[in-house]
């Protein structure tokens, strides 16, 4: 056991027992552990009623996003030692309700990203289900960097305009909506249009960048929105001067 | 009952980070911008009336507190623009023709471009002046 210990400062709200507080734990440090393996030992030695998600401790799952130090971080490769000689402040993601201690409520999330239709669309698809679509390696690195995203949200919690509009689609979302449109397997992107390019789509990203600043995945969201915007203005100018051109 | 917790960033959001505080900067400049396109305006309004008039302007415009004015729209100009010109490669398509293109050779173009245009302006009045 170690004899060094660091105090953790977490952020407890009980809906049915008055407003949120911080509450102070002093946890053994070892030089390997992870913010999450701190919470664990408070969840198992101190008290069991805090409540945080967490699921494969890997960085795969997306699970245990939370605010470190102000910052979002995944919790599983946020190392106790780089934030010695502490304390370590752990809240739940900012720009999402709260619904217990680190508990977010993700359901308006999942509605955003269920909008931009995130998986391939195919015209043929009631044709043959065991089809085959080859790829090259060119046109797989097209996309490839946006569909490395884990849906963790961080890059949700680090994003000022989902603070202040509710409607905004966000950046995980229109990322992957990029991520299909680029596919060359994909044949969806009209379904995608209405929501992308309406105000509360890329149009609402004022591109801050901190999602991808904060995207433990280096999806670079701020990136795929900005292509986005490109794409879609240079599409308009194509409409607008050759009204007559057929378009897929 | 169940009562989720409203923790939205709000209005104050700018002021979290230092990150978000540059970014608040960086979007600010427009108004030094915008404020020297009137005051650019306004000489070409003054021009046009009697001498005068646009004399009386001019020496405004080289007021010593105006000229600091100036100096400040011109640092916030030149920080939009090397930060717009920073972030370019993030905006643009990752490939052309099946091909990457490197990010240093887009923010490379960027910044030789405003040096030519720089630069053709720079004569362009040099030959006005001298003819």
């Amino acid at each position: 056991m170690s004899d060094t210990t660091i105090q953790l400062e977490v952020f407890r709200y009980r809906p049915d027992n008055g407003g949120p507080t911080f509450q102070s734990y002093e946890v053994p440090y070892h030089d390997d552990w992870v913010v999450l393996d701190a919470l664990n030992y408070v969840k198992n030695y101190i008290d069991g009623s805090l409540s945080f998600r967490w699921s494969c401790r890997m960085g795969v799952c997306g699970s245990c996003g939370m605010q470190v130090n102000g910052e979002p971080a995944l919790t599983c490769a946020a190392f106790v030692r780089d934030h010695m000689p502490g304390p370590i402040r752990v809240e739940p993601l900012v720009n999402f309700p709260v619904e217990r201690d680190l508990v977010v409520d993700i359901n308006g999330f999942m509605e955003k990203l269920d909008h931009v239709k995130p998986y391939l669309v195919r015209d043929d698809e009631a044709d043959d289900l065991s089809a085959e679509y080859l790829q090259t390696p060119t046109q797989l690195d097209r996309y490839k960097q946006f569909s490395m995203c884990i849906n963790c949200m961080l890059c949700y919690a680090a994003c000022p305009v989902i603070g202040r509009v509710d409607e905004f689609i966000g950046p995980a979302a229109l990322a992957l909506a990029q991520r299909y449109n680029l596919d060359s397997r994909d044949q969806g992107k009209n379904m995608r249009q209405d929501v992308i390019f309406q105000n509360e789509g890329i149009w609402e990203c004022t591109f801050v960048g901190e999602c991808s600043e904060v995207c433990p995945k280096h999806v670079d969201p701020a990136g795929a929105i900005q292509q986005a915007k490109l794409e879609g203005a240079v599409d308009y100018y194509k409409r607008l001067l050759t009204p007559w051109a057929r378009r897929s | 009952m169940n009562r989720p917790l409203d923790r939205r960033l709000g209005w104050t959001w700018w002021t979290r980070n230092g990150s978000y505080f540059r970014i608040f900067l960086r979007e600010a400049t427009s108004a030094f911008i915008l404020a020297e396109v009137v005051l650019f305006m306004l000489l070409l309004h003054k021009a046009g009336q009697d001498a005068e008039t646009y004399l009386a302007y001019r020496d405004f415009l080289w007021h010593p507190l105006m000229v600091v004015f100036h100096l400040v729209a011109l640092a916030f100009a030149l920080w939009h623009t090397i930060s717009f010109f920073l972030i370019a490669p993030n905006a643009l398509p990752g490939q052309v023709a099946g091909r990457r293109i490197p990010a240093a050779f887009i923010i490379g173009q960027q910044f030789a471009g405003l040096a030519a245009v720089t630069l053709l302006l720079f004569l362009w009045v040099a030959w006005v002046g001298a003819t």
